[in-house]
């Protein structure tokens, strides 16, 4: 196991949305270490995004965290001030990407405008103050261009975001996102609105500048067969809750949580033609009214009486392979370990 | 199954009883509810409901006939007996408000049924068909129309027809219903590239049921928006010909008239101008702000807010 | 061997760009875009065709040509033997009713302002006229409804009131409603998460076994087209690069696109994961396409006679077909 660089101790997360209280995060604790590329993966409105925005604390203004705290390299974000956020942690430390590059960039701006910009915004947080040429900081910005695998960038630099393709502009992201400064990553849907081809060039500059840079990289997607392929670990959540959390050949190859076993099932890809697919009954429940106990019961094949009164705690059920579900241990695993 | 979707019905379904539609009423009392809900809407909704409780029951509200002359009177100043004073003739000044709602409220919603029912159709009609020849017509004529002043137009066409309160709402109607073709089609277009629309297609129903059943619901959200919005125009624009002498005929008690009437005494006796103002600014604000809290309640994207 | 139940012929759709006056003024003729360029496909009936292709590649185009959505300038679409293209208004509209879509989008398919009732009625009206009972059709809807697995309860909500797979599901019993010979389901599970998707796919897979629907099953999601689909085609800029039955196409892939397309879909299992083939660059504009075969730009056994020549579909062996010149000899 490697250092830890990112730490979550019991975050729990409300939104508050007049008289309807959604808890969105419910006592997530997980530690990335220096370097590793954990996977986050669920179903919609399973929170997995409400973490990512958490961590860099760009919560809607009905969100209200209500306990816990976000370790990072020992010091806990959720304590800083706005400022220190903006100046240390934000675009510095950890950046984002997100599912729409489109979004992110000015369509009445050049690219190489955009990107000289937030260069130099960096750059005057990092040095303080010490002038740079704007020569220098195109230069820079040629130079992220290259990394990403742009062809030609020194002429791409002065087009505008419309003559990029989805897949390019995704790179761009990349591009202002992954530098030396880096220490973690948060990739929301980065490939999602992408084709099949180019995600897997999108997914594999990710990786490659992760590991040039040393970067951990908390990537959430809901597609369960792009984590088999980026993530060293990955979680799995359920309505606010960490389900299941290992290896994520471990996870794939032998789940322990009869919600991950499930999802796994209900994937074509695993099952020939002609065979039914796994579906889960019902569906997933909406954040205001979750069922008592655990809140997969009334969905689960196994569930007994107890699921239905006690919240199962997330126990590590083998040698860094964590699961939440009480019937697994009751079978009695070898390490019981509340957190 | 349906304990997922969040939102709770606010249209109950009789037991064993299949229903399709939902009755017109709920539909109203729902939009109804979205509109007063809006601080603004709440305040136009409640001067819109005086000045129609008003127009209908003008002859029971007004203490007297609004054309009866007490030349005993003139120009009284407000008072217990004439609450918001008499004219040069000794005439109820507050009676003449009450029965020019009659007029107001009869222009305003004159006008715009006429000019958004003929304006919608054409305007769904041009846009379905677009690029034909057609569609090129129907511009050409709202064009043609809307390139003349409106209340250059509004005035020659009652200078033509003779004036008097359905000649009145004619020529309104006629100026603003390309205002509304112009809408409908621009809204048709967008509409027009909805799958569901494509999934009617695909279906094989006729372009006559898709334009009735598919299109012109689903542009009607901004029409009636501009609707609200229309009606101020409408009751200022109705003022503004009969303070020229092209609208309504006097002794008709239309606010514009009495306007008239009034700035000529204004001097002396200013209540005579004061109140026909005051209740042509306010049916205009609480028309805006009625219709803003229509944009907002046919929004579904602000309703969540 | 099933029938053939549309047979499509060198088909070509294309669309026109720059139509309007500068471009008139400033000399640039019309730009056009070869959206489907010469497609001929056979779909059997009783079985599930899969379509796939990255985005841009033309899919959607040939799938709403076929229902004539848009006017394609070449080519035979042949329905049971009937000519697609040459049916009058009536012909179109007796054939759109045996022919129905499902589309990507599961709420904007779905009118806003009909109740979920009066959407799945639609189509009912449309046949019997207006003289059916309300009893009668009332009844239909609620067993259309129960066929796709929701509550008749659904029938007076709006559409914007269910759930992504609900919508689906309201989407499907619309299709359905007519008895339809022909579906295209054109990206029937984007936008829905995993088990959602997987109850979808489970209640198409038992209409088709129930009624005999003859699918057109339309996705860039590879592993859903295997699990899905009987035959199968690849597009590539508009035209098809390899097709045949979905079993020899994933075991015996021929194209090189092919190849780097199945090999870039992520897999699960660990002992099944080899090292992707990752393609050079994107798809070129469909407006001006490269010369001789349209995948030389991002091949990587590209050679001179690529450049040259467009290579034509070549039988591999039992329905097989692949495009490529390294197979042409």
């Amino acid at each position: 196991m490697p250092e830890p660089l990112l730490e979550i101790n019991n975050l729990t997360l409300d939104y508050n949305l007049g008289d309807r209280k959604m808890r969105a995060l419910d006592r997530i604790n997980f530690s990335l270490g220096k370097g590793e590329v954990m996977g986050v993966a669920g179903e919609s409105g399973c929170g997995k995004s409400t973490l990512a925005l958490a961590i860099l604390r760009l919560l809607p203004r009905v969100a209200e965290i209500k306990r816990g705290e976000v370790m990072f390299n020992g010091r806990n974000l959720l304590t800083l001030t706005e400022k220190e956020m903006e100046h240390e942690i934000r675009g510095q430390k950890i950046t984002m990407i997100f599912q729409n590059p489109q979004n992110a960039l000015n369509p009445v701006f050049k690219i190489g405008t955009q990107m000289t910009d937030i260069l130099r915004v960096q750059d005057k947080y990092q040095s303080g103050g010490a002038r740079k040429k704007n020569q220098d900081f195109k230069q820079q910005a040629i130079e992220r261009l290259k990394l990403t695998g742009i062809a030609d960038p020194e002429a791409r630099i002065s087009n505008y975001p419309f003559e990029f393709s989805g897949g390019m502009k995704q790179r761009v992201m990349i591009g202002m996102a992954l530098s030396s400064g880096t220490s973690l990553l948060l990739a929301d849907e980065a490939t999602t609105a992408l084709d099949v081809t180019i995600e897997a060039q999108i997914n594999r500059l990710i990786k490659e500048l992760a590991a040039k840079y040393g970067t951990s990289v908390l990537y959430v997607t809901h597609n369960l067969g792009v984590l088999a392929e980026m993530a060293d670990r990955i979680m799995i959540m359920y309505a606010g809750r960490i389900f299941e959390m290992g290896k994520t050949d471990t996870v794939f190859a032998a789940p322990r949580h009869p919600y991950s076993a499930a999802l796994l099932e209900s994937l074509p890809s695993r099952q020939v033609r002609g065979r039914r697919l796994l579906a889960i009954p019902g569906f997933v429940p909406p954040l205001d009214r979750l069922p008592s106990g655990c809140s997969f019961h009334p969905r689960c094949a196994f569930a007994k009486d107890i699921c239905r009164k006690e919240v199962p705690p997330l126990i590590e059920v083998d040698e860094g392979h964590w699961s939440a579900c009480l019937l697994d241990q009751k079978r009695g695993r070898k390490k019981w370990q509340w957190i | 199954m349906n304990t997922e979707s969040t939102q709770q019905t606010e249209v109950g379904c009789p037991p064993g009883q299949l229903m399709f539609k939902r009755k017109w009423t709920d539909t109203l009392r729902v939009t109804f509810r979205a509109v007063i809900k809006v601080k603004g809407g709440l305040w136009g909704g409640i001067f819109i409901s005086i000045m129609l409780i008003c127009a209908i029951g003008a002859q029971w509200i007004a203490p007297s006939d609004p054309n009866a002359q007490d030349i005993m009177s003139r120009f009284a100043a407000p008072s217990r007996d004439h609450f918001f004073g008499t004219d040069y003739l000794g005439r109820d000044i507050f009676s003449r408000i009450v029965y020019g709602c009659r007029i107001a409220v009869l222009v305003a919603f004159g006008t715009v049924t006429f000019s958004s029912v003929i304006g919608v159709f054409l305007g769904v009609v041009s846009g379905y068909n677009e690029g034909k020849k057609l569609d090129y017509f129907i511009i050409w004529l709202f064009d043609i129309i809307r390139s003349f002043p409106q209340i250059i137009l509004a005035l020659g066409i009652v200078a033509v027809l003779g004036p008097s309160l359905f000649n009145v709402v004619i020529a309104l109607a006629f100026t603003a219903f390309p205002f509304y073709g112009r809408i409908a089609r621009a809204q048709t277009l967008s509409v027009k590239q909805a799958d569901y629309v494509k999934a009617a297609e695909a279906m094989g129903l006729k372009p006559f049921q898709i334009i009735m059943r598919h299109i012109t619901p689903n542009i009607m959200a901004p029409v009636i928006v501009c609707l609200g919005m229309d009606m101020a125009t409408m009751i200022v624009w109705e003022s503004g010909l009969s303070f020229l002498g092209l609208g309504v005929r006097p002794p008709e008690a239309s606010w514009g008239i009495m306007l008239r009437n009034g700035y000529k005494y204004m001097q002396t006796s200013p209540w005579m101008l004061l109140w026909p103002a005051l209740a042509i600014s306010l049916a205009m604000i609480a028309f805006s702000l009625f219709s803003e809290g229509l944009r907002v309640a046919l929004d579904p994207k602000e309703r969540e807010r | 061997m099933a029938v053939d139940l549309i047979e499509i012929r060198n088909l070509k759709t294309h669309f026109y760009q720059g139509k309007g006056l500068l471009s008139k003024l400033f000399g640039e003729g019309l730009k056009t875009v070869h959206a489907v360029d010469g497609v001929s496909l056979a779909i059997k009936k009783g079985r599930t065709f899969g379509l796939v292709g990255e985005s841009g590649c033309g899919k959607s185009t040939l799938g709403n040509s076929i229902f004539r959505l848009v006017e394609p300038i070449e080519g035979e679409i042949l329905y049971k033997g009937h000519d697609v293209l040459k049916m009058d208004q009536k012909e179109l509209r007796e054939f759109r009713q045996q022919a129905q879509i499902i589309f990507q989008d599961q709420f904007g398919c779905l009118n806003p302002r009909m109740t979920v009732g009066q959407i799945i009625a639609e189509p009912l009206l449309m046949r019997e006229g207006a003289d059916i009972s309300q009893e009668k059709l009332g009844h239909e809807v609620v067993e259309l409804l129960r066929a796709v697995n929701l509550d008749p309860d659904a029938s007076v909500k709006f559409p914007n009131e269910f759930s992504g797979g609900q919508a689906r599901r309201i989407g499907v019993a619309r299709a359905i409603a007519l008895q339809p010979q022909f579906i295209m389901a054109d990206e029937p599970t984007s936008g829905l998460d995993i088990s959602t998707a997987a109850t979808i796919l489970n209640l198409m897979q038992d209409l088709q076994d129930e009624m005999g629907i003859t699918y057109l099953w339309v996705s860039h999601n590879l592993n859903q087209v295997k699990y899905m689909s009987d035959d199968m085609a690849v597009m590539y800029l508009g035209k098809v690069v390899e097709k045949g039955q979905t079993k020899d196409v994933f075991s015996q892939m021929a194209h090189p696109y092919t190849k780097a397309l199945i090999s870039a879909v992520p897999k699960m299992d660990v002992d099944k994961r080899k090292k992707t083939i990752l393609l050079e660059g994107e798809m070129p504009s469909p407006i001006n396409p490269p010369s001789g075969c349209y995948f030389r730009t991002r091949c990587p056994h590209v050679y001179q006679r690529c450049k040259e020549e467009e290579p034509p579909l070549v039988d591999l062996g039992g329905g097989h077909f692949c495009a490529c010149h390294l197979h042409s000899n």
